[in-house]
């Protein structure tokens, strides 16, 4: 029960908001059928096998420019059936760079909110293993990023350093670490004090046996749907900076990048901005909702009613 | 008490000046501004001597950061290397903008955010919930950038109801202001909904109840005041990342306040200004926090024991 | 495993105290309130001996435990293992202790990992030490299981299959993996129905013969001490009161605690009705310092209780007691020496 370590509404400032968005957890559906999740679920599994499809079928420099197919509307909306999403500005087939962006956009925000939890979780198993001045300044990290800007500051840092995919693959596991490093921090401790790991530790065992084997797989539940939530957040975090240009850079493509770019076409051709933006919603409500719903699964006792 | 305070304070100060420590000293880091803000076909070495002169650039990183900081405590931040006006000024000239825009945003994000969330909590599990509540969570997922695109497709493109951006009118406050608080007005109203069922399930309500107060009175004396604390903490949020928040909407809107500042300052690599809005939105992120901290344990001493008991245990 | 000599000396606690912190200070630079969980205890333990430690809940048995084991540091006084303090040992010293001195934990608390075979857990120490091969280390978990009276088939479960006495066999079998030479055993029974605490009492006691283990038995069962042990000592509010041989100290306790320890024990309650009941009083409701902390519940209560705190003292040989009343009334009689500080000189 520490995932809640207050539950007496004495919530701390500086909590980060996903993780009381999560303790509010919405009940969707009483019953064992969740239409929701399943639909959430579906459209997750759909969208990580076109992605996987894509890349074993096509390269990224194989989008043929159609010059006399520019800006055709998608199907429904007075196009045919050669561009179903219709077509960019070059005539670029918007399915096709659909799904390139949905590859590089889950590719990031499987890399960031990957490196985010194991910066986090080792940091937070340190934290609760050693105690004392290394518990400190953990925390302190942790403090200090929760309350600085961290937007801003990746925002400045993007521009200044020049268009570099590491760095913006680093700033994307940053993001999030400081919420695994508490979590983490709290399932250890709560796990150090249960005999197993006493037994553990009382014959000699290492800190990678200890946690690795013996820790991690009794805590795993709540830092995945830590994961979960953050692996949207990083999905929006991606693609509002490539959106302003700062993230994902040509030749490579990312969700936000297609929005940006769609930007200027707004007044002619909306499809270009508004199809990766609903492929944008459409993920985060998912993992949203699947996130609420693994919550409620880990704590069935708590505030069930909700 | 007293003791609790000044320890608050003195965190929130050494936050603020660790952001901007690091800060200076990564953007430092990133290159030399004297080779990015000077036309390189017109520049002689004795032209950037005397530049990396006067801005100081020729001393060595520790003694520009001693500067920094002793110039920053007298108010100074530096200058624009864009069109060379103090930094201050320019962020004090976007600031009222970006203001205007948070005047209108915050309450009504407040306002809506609550009502809706007791709504739900009042009809909880029926159909007004259910849909409240996917739509707050829609809300919070629909990134800013795409809402504004979105309305502006409809409202201004295709309707012609509202302007695409710029100043002006009230008009041109309407997307800017939606953007700026979808989302928040999901996340208040999700809050909510929350507290004020803990409320609802406190025996004291039943007996309310039971005594035939009428519902409304209940609401108001009642439940919105205790329902308000854990709501508290979302609020410092909201407060403390409103500038980030302005980034996207202002640029998009092509709105001229402190985050459409940012972004062109961003690009043209303007130092001083950057560093300035970064010191803006830390002060802005932790007095928010602060004062939510601080109030805590004014509404309610009992939070403030536990405070201690869970930094202890 | 070498043959230790009969009595040697093994692990020895040298007037260790342990304070924990119990909230915040009040002010900045004024000290927090603080609880001493264990206070001044002087202990010995010899090879071959089985020491119980008795005491009601809160009187830091478990502490006392943990510092032996060196899960926890204490605030003052130092823990010997074969003369040397365990706080300086180098890593090959610590891995050795870890070998010798090896812990039984009460299954409420979890001393199973529920996430992995009982095969890995108790295989788990002789990976851990790299002792023998592969199949030897298969082989040696066998023969462990089936030493504590567990079918081989169980290796292949996980904890949750498993009834509370079988988890209870695990738990000890993996403390003997490595052969150790001292079992500390922190309320092994307490867990237990009846009928399983007998058969693990006698589980310890056969493996304590068989495998010539050291034992440490804390527990707050008197039944249990009395029918194990060879040594007792008796834990209040952190101090011990008294300590004795085991046939000594139950049929002539001395301590006022003890023997309301004794009138309240089911088990024992046959043979003596006399006593007072036992009146919670943990190290936290005793003012520190001041006086015994059990004055407030004991029956024989004189104004020096009050004012100052009795030393542990060898009143007869062997048999060591902290209580003014007993001793000034045994000094009286058999003129003892006013300065004997303790046993630990
Ligand atoms: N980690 C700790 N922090 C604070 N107090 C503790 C801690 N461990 C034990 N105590 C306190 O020390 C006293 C002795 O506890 P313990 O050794 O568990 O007693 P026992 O095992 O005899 O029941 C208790 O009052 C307990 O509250
Ligand atoms: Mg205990």
């Amino acid at each position: 029960m520490t995932w809640h370590e207050s539950n007496l509404g004495a919530v701390r400032a500086y909590e980060p908001l996903r993780r009381l968005w999560a303790r509010q957890s919405v009940r969707w559906r009483a019953t064992r059928f969740a239409p929701l999740s399943a639909l959430a679920l579906a459209w997750l599994i759909l969208l990580l096998i076109s992605a996987l499809l894509d890349s074993l079928l096509s390269s990224p420099d194989a989008i043929s420019m159609d010059l006399r197919a520019r800006l055709r509307p998608p199907l429904l909306f007075g196009g045919n059936w050669a561009h179903i999403l219709g077509t960019d500005d070059l005539g670029q087939d918007i399915l096709a760079r659909l799904l390139l962006s949905v590859r590089t956009s889950l590719l990031v925000a499987l890399v960031g909110s990957g490196l985010g939890a194991l910066l986090g979780t080792t940091l937070g198993f340190i934290a609760a293993h050693f105690r004392g001045w290394i518990e400190e300044s953990v925390q302190m990290l942790v403090d200090l990023q929760a309350a600085m800007p961290f937007t801003i500051i990746a925002l400045a840092l993007l521009a200044f350093f020049g268009n570099s995919f590491g760095l913006f693959l680093v700033i994307m596991g940053i993001y999030g670490w400081e919420r695994y490093a508490r979590l983490a921090r709290s399932l250890a401790l709560s796990a150090l004090g249960q005999g197993y790991t006493l037994a553990v530790r009382s014959y000699g065992a290492g800190f990678l046996r200890l946690y690795g084997r013996h820790v991690l797989p009794n805590v795993a539940g709540p830092l995945i749907v830590n994961m979960i939530l953050n692996f949207s957040e990083v999905i929006l975090l991606e693609s509002a900076l490539s959106f302003l240009g700062l993230g994902v850079q040509p030749p490579l493509s990312s969700l936000g990048t297609m929005v940006g770019y769609g930007r200027t076409y707004v007044t002619t051709a909306w499809w270009i901005a508004v199809i990766p933006g609903v492929v944008i919603v459409l993920t985060v409500l998912s993992l949203s909702i699947l996130g609420d719903r693994m919550q409620d699964r880990l704590n069935p006792a708590n505030r069930s009613c909700r | 008490m007293l003791a609790l305070v000044l320890r608050k304070l003195f965190r929130a100060a050494l936050t603020v000046w660790l952001t901007v420590s690091f800060v200076f000293i990564v953007l430092r880091l990133s290159g030399d501004p004297a080779q990015i803000i000077l036309p390189i076909n017109l520049v002689t070495p004795e032209v950037e001597a005397a530049l990396r002169h006067k801005w100081g650039l020729d001393q060595p990183l520790i003694v520009q950061y001693l500067d920094y900081v002793a110039n920053v405590f007298r108010g100074d931040f530096g200058f624009s290397f864009r069109d060379g006006r103090p930094a201050v000024s320019l962020v004090l000239a976007s600031l009222p903008n970006t203001l205007a825009l948070m005047v209108v945003a915050v309450p009504l994000t407040i306002c809506t955010g609550i009502a809706i969330g007791v709504l739900a909590a009042l009809r909880r599990g029926r159909l007004t919930d259910r849909a409240i509540m996917l739509t707050a969570v829609t809300a919070f997922s629909v990134p800013n950038f795409f809402l504004g695109i979105l309305t502006i497709i409809v409202f201004a493109v295709s309707l012609h109801w509202l302007p695409t951006g710029g100043t002006g009118s009230i008009r041109h406050v309407v997307l800017p202001v939606l953007c700026l608080s979808a989302a928040w007005i999901g996340i208040f109203a999700r809050f909510t909904r929350g507290a004020t069922i803990d409320v609802l399930g406190q025996p004291f309500v039943t007996g309310l109840r039971g005594r035939g107060i009428p519902q409304m009175a209940i609401i108001r004396a009642h439940i919105l005041p205790n329902g308000m604390i854990p709501t508290l903490t979302v609020f410092g949020m909201y407060i403390g990342s409103l500038i980030s928040g302005s980034i996207i909407v202002e640029s998009l809107f092509a709105w001229p306040g402190v985050g459409h500042l940012l972004v062109e300052s961003v690009f043209s690599r303007d130092l001083a200004v950057v560093q300035a809005i970064i010191l803006l939105a830390s002060l802005m992120m932790v007095t928010a926090n602060l004062l939510v901290d601080l109030s805590y344990g004014w509404l309610d001493p009992r939070i403030r024991d536990l405070e201690i008991a869970s930094r202890v245990l | 495993m070498t043959g230790d000599p009969p009595n040697r000396l093994l692990l020895a606690a040298e007037q260790v105290t342990r304070i924990y912190r119990v909230g915040a200070r009040a002010l900045p630079f004024t000290s927090p309130p603080h609880v001493s969980a264990v206070q001044n205890v002087t202990l010995m333990l010899h090879a071959g001996e089985r020491l119980g430690i008795v005491g009601e809940s809160g009187s830091g048995k478990s502490t006392l435990g943990r510092l032996l084991m060196g899960f926890d540091q204490p605030t003052h006084g130092r823990v010997l293992y074969c003369g040397r303090d365990i706080r300086e040992f180098s890593r090959t010293e610590r891995f050795g202790f870890h070998r010798a001195v090896q812990m039984v934990f009460q299954d409420t608390h979890g001393a199973l990992n529920p996430r992995l075979r009982i095969f890995d857990q108790v295989i788990e120490p002789l990976d851990v030490h790299r002792l023998g091969t592969r199949q030897q280390r298969r082989n040696r978990v066998h023969d462990l299981l089936s030493k504590v009276g567990l079918p081989a088939a169980i290796a292949e479960r996980y904890p949750a299959e498993l009834s509370g006495g079988q988890r209870q066999r695990v738990v000890i079998a993996r403390a003997l993996a490595l052969a150790p030479k001292i079992l500390i055993c922190d309320e092994p029974t307490s867990a237990a129905d009846v009928s399983v605490q007998a058969q693990i009492v006698n589980l310890l006691d056969d493996l304590a013969q068989s495998e010539r283990l050291t034992l440490v038995l804390v527990s707050h069962s008197l039944a249990v001490v009395r029918h194990l042990c060879t040594r007792v000592a008796v834990m209040h509010s952190g101090c011990i009161v008294e300590e004795a041989p085991a046939e000594v100290l139950f049929h002539e306790p001395l301590h006022p605690y003890t023997r309301a320890l004794l009138g309240a024990s089911p088990a024992l309650a046959r043979r003596r009705r006399r006593s007072t009941p036992v009146q919670s009083c943990t190290a936290i409701s005793s003012p520190s310092g001041i006086g015994c902390a059990y004055a407030s519940a004991c029956p024989d209560v004189a104004e020096l209780c009050r004012s100052a705190a009795p030393n542990l003292i060898e009143l007869v040989p062997a048999h060591h007691v902290a209580c003014h009343k007993v001793t000034t009334g045994r000094r009286s009689e058999k003129r003892i020496e006013e300065d004997h500080a303790g046993i630990g000189a």
